[in-house]
């Protein structure tokens, strides 16, 4: 009788393993994220974050591979050069993943990627000092019109979403300022609250992080829940919607079972109560967008910085 | 909270061995070239998350300063500086070492990094509101001057032999031009080669340009530099080295004030803390030209300077939010997280967090002299008495991992192998890792904040704004002083030897 017990037991075991093989689903083994900065770095910090309520959701964890350099150009390429199984994934940021191609420092091509969401997006602000005599958006807007090129406005780097963002606001607003760019965002905080520039263009999170100076405008469709008292360009009639936004991105072609659950997957993700809140904390609002969405606004990002780098002669 | 409670909070058992661990942990980690207190801590950043706030940020805080302290051992013992901040300890800390004076010059490191620690966090302690404030005044004009000032540290040190000083920094700053140049993404020196767009990378070249270069030096040196060193009785070097902290307080406190300020400055960092220090130290010494021949003094300045730093990078953090370096960054990203906001409310919210914080950071610092003393140098002079047959691929083998862990691929090690060749070959013809490494270091940093204050002086019309400012006349009146200073002693010496000569021809006569 035990005997029996035993082998039946066995049996119904291999015919569990066989019902497993047959259902195989995606995914079979441990699925590789790619981080195309150093490990410790913002960009780190969401993929763990996602990392985190992933393995809530489905409990597996990712594989990290850091491939730092060039600015993130380097770790983007591998990601659209990997085998298009599924298996490898890659965090990237907008506004770069598109500009670096469009100037010639990413070896990648948009269309080389499956887009698979957006986790999260931080506006920019417009920020001046404390001590800074202009209290609103019209009062900058209007001193940069009397004297053309004597504000100085602190961007951190070039190439990225400070630049692109103070390009589309003295495109929108017709004004011209001096660009500064500096190292890192710590030390454009420094600059302005030094009042050794007239403003500068920051992260929200970076912005909410500390108290120093005013925000004049933010470049978002709607006011944020951070800093409900900060208006938008929008709202005063300039159109400015750049802001700085991780995404998770697949080589191009996947196959669709993994695409989709890949999919659907980070969209539970990202809309988890608990992903929600470990952003906010990191000053980051957790705004999803769906794979086809956000393909067609990565075009449409490509088409007006392309746009707005040829105006201001910036490539050719 | 009060003062007690939070001292009460720092002193738990649990979180001291935390504090013990971590600082040795940190010690260790600056020791090994290659590996930064950075990499450090932005490892254990997902360690830290779920642990009581407190412990958490004392666990970073700890590394950091630790690896502060690390890095100066190998510095001394093998003239290859853990971190870039400990550059200027190789100065006088090798010398040392092959006087057979390793043992005071490693517990001068350590006592220095203990009253440098120290002091930086009760400054930051005491102070840091006023000081936050004042750390804003320093615009891209004074960055600028600050790293002009670095830069002239080669004409001293390289005395004797300016000519070849100046060309191993120009070469130093010639390779950092190597990539895109950091305002307008214009490719310089990269040759069609997509590769050497990103750029030299700092951690494989100083690895190469003073780990593997030195490698080569010391195989190819004669039989007789093969033997260990000896590294002289503990009893005495320690009375030396107290003595001599006594006798030199104002080398102490000018290195903690230049290290405390340096630091605050977003940005600057450590490396240009301890040459500051190390240069203003010789500068105003008596003997200034017995530098770089085994002065005690010069290994306190550098180290004093850089763990004052830990204390002065904190103070922008706490009360603004702007950290004042990588290190500072990362530990402000933990802050956040545990949801602290930075400000002057952080020592009055009531939860004393941040209170508990600093006094567990002077925990940390003072602890440092035990460890130091019974672990780490115990440990370190082991290292001397390794055959080089056997430490020079060991040595190899650090810096190989560590290069490839900068980039997470060959090229880094590639980097890491050409300026270690190349580096031994200059120092064959007399140009030392040294001026090239400042070079690099410093270049950049010129580089960025000259035409960032060129780019405000052109929007408002005046590029007097560069020069005409307090804090900048102040800076530029140090770096004219400082390239002064060697061109006077030399004459003063030439002059000194041709009435030298004078005497003994009339004398003849």
């Amino acid at each position: 009788m035990k005997r029996l017990i035993k082998s039946g037991a066995l049996a119904a075991a291999f015919l569990g393993f066989g019902a497993l093989q047959a259902a195989a689903e995606f995914p079979e083994s441990q699925i590789t994220m790619i981080v195309p900065f150093g490990a410790g770095g913002g960009s780190d910090r969401v993929a763990r974050t996602v990392d985190q309520f992933w393995q809530q959701e489905t409990g597996d964890s990712f594989n990290f591979q850091y491939q730092p350099g060039a600015a993130g150009s380097v770790g983007t390429a591998a990601i659209a050069n990997a085998s298009p199984d599924g298996y490898t994934i890659g965090i990237v940021n907008l506004p770069n993943m598109v500009v670096q191609p469009v100037v010639g420092t990413g070896t990648f091509a948009l269309d080389g990627f499956d887009y698979i969401g957006r986790v999260n997006s931080d506006p920019i602000v417009l920020m001046v000092p404390d001590a800074s005599p202009y209290k609103t958006l019209e009062d900058f807007v209007a001193a940069a019109k009397e004297a053309p090129g004597t504000l100085t406005l602190a961007i951190t780097g070039t190439m990225g979403a400070a630049h692109l963002a103070a390009l589309q606001m003295m495109d929108g607003a017709g004004i011209e300022v001096t660009l500064v760019p500096t190292q890192g965002g710590a030390n454009t905080v420094a600059r302005i609250a030094g009042g050794h520039v007239t403003a500068g263009l920051i992260g929200l999170g970076l912005y909410t992080s500390q108290d120093n100076g005013r925000a004049l405008a933010l470049t978002a469709d709607a006011r944020s829940d951070f800093a409900p008292d900060v208006p938008t360009f929008s709202e005063k009639g300039i159109s400015l919607d750049l802001a700085t936004a991780r995404i998770i991105v697949a080589p191009a072609g996947l196959p669709e079972d993994a695409l989709a659950y890949l999919r659907s997957t980070l969209e539970k993700v990202t809309e988890s109560e608990g992903f929600i809140t470990a952003s906010a904390e990191q000053g980051q609002g957790a705004i999803w967008q769906d794979g086809e969405a956000l393909e067609a606004s990565v075009k449409a990002m490509e088409e007006s910085i392309t746009g707005l780098l040829r105006k201001y002669e910036l490539i050719d | 909270m009060s003062l007690a409670q939070s001292i009460a909070a720092a002193t738990d058992p649990m979180v001291l061995m935390m504090i013990v661990l971590a600082t040795v942990f940190g010690a260790i980690i600056g020791a090994l070239p290659g590996f930064s207190s950075v990499m450090a801590i932005s490892l254990l950043l997902p360690v830290v998350y779920p642990m009581d706030p407190l412990m958490g940020l004392l666990v970073l805080g700890s590394i950091y300063m630790g690896a502060m302290y690390g890095d100066a051992n190998a510095a001394i013992l093998l003239n290859i500086p853990g971190t870039a901040s400990s550059l200027p300890t190789t100065f006088d800390g090798f010398p040392m070492t092959r006087q057979g004076r390793a043992r005071e010059a490693m517990l001068a490191a350590l006592a220095g990094s203990v009253f440098g620690g120290v002091t930086g966090v009760l400054v930051l302690l005491l102070s840091f509101g006023a000081l936050a404030e004042f750390s804003l005044r320093f615009g891209p004009q004074e960055y600028f001057w600050l790293t002009v000032l670095g830069l002239t540290t080669i004409a001293a040190l390289s005395e004797g032999n300016m000519v070849k000083g100046l060309v191993g920094g120009g070469l130093g700053i010639a390779i950092s031009l190597i990539g895109l140049d950091s305002y307008w993404g214009t490719p310089r020196f990269t040759f069609g080669q997509s590769s050497l767009m990103a750029g030299i990378h700092l951690i494989p070249a100083l690895l190469g340009l003073f780990c593997v270069s030195q490698v080569f030096a010391s195989l190819a040196a004669p039989g007789g530099d093969r033997r260990a060193p000896e590294i002289g009785p503990q009893k005495d070097a320690l009375h030396r080295v107290l003595r001599t902290m006594v006798r030199r307080w104002d080398v102490m406190l000018r290195s903690s004030a230049i290290g405390v300020v340096i630091g605050m400055l977003p940005g600057a960092g450590g490396p240009i803390a301890s040459t500051i220090s190390y240069n203003e130290t010789r500068r105003w010494d008596r003997d200034s030209s017995s530098f770089g021949k085994g002065r005690v003094e010069g290994v306190f300045a550098s180290e004093v300077a850089n763990n004052a730093m830990v204390g002065g990078s904190l103070i922008p953090m706490m009360a603004l939010g702007i950290p004042g370096n990588v290190n500072a960054a990362v530990i402000l990203g933990a802050l956040l997280s545990f949801g602290m906001r930075p400000g002057m409310n952080l020592m009055t919210d009531g939860s004393g967090i941040a209170m508990s914080f600093m006094i567990g950071l002077l925990i940390s610092s003072i602890l440092l002299a035990p460890l130091g003393y019974f672990l780490i140098i115990r440990v370190s002079t082991l290292v001397l008495r390794i055959p080089r047959t056997y430490l020079a691929p060991t040595i190899l083998v650090f810096a190989t991992v560590g290069a490839y862990s900068v980039t997470n691929s060959m090229y880094g090690v590639v980097i890491m192998t050409v300026m270690g060749i190349g580096g031994y070959a200059f120092r064959r013809i007399g140009i030392e890792a040294a001026p090239i490494g400042l070079g690099m270091i410093l270049g950049p940093i010129a580089e960025r904040e000259f035409t960032s204050s060129m780019l405000i002086a052109h929007a408002q019309g005046s590029y007097w704004s560069i020069a005409m400012r307090p804090i900048s006349l102040v800076l530029i009146a140090l770096c004219l002083l400082s390239i002064a200073t060697p061109l006077l002693l030399a004459l003063r010496s030439r002059r000194a030897a041709r009435r030298r000569a004078e005497t003994t021809a009339s004398e003849q006569a």
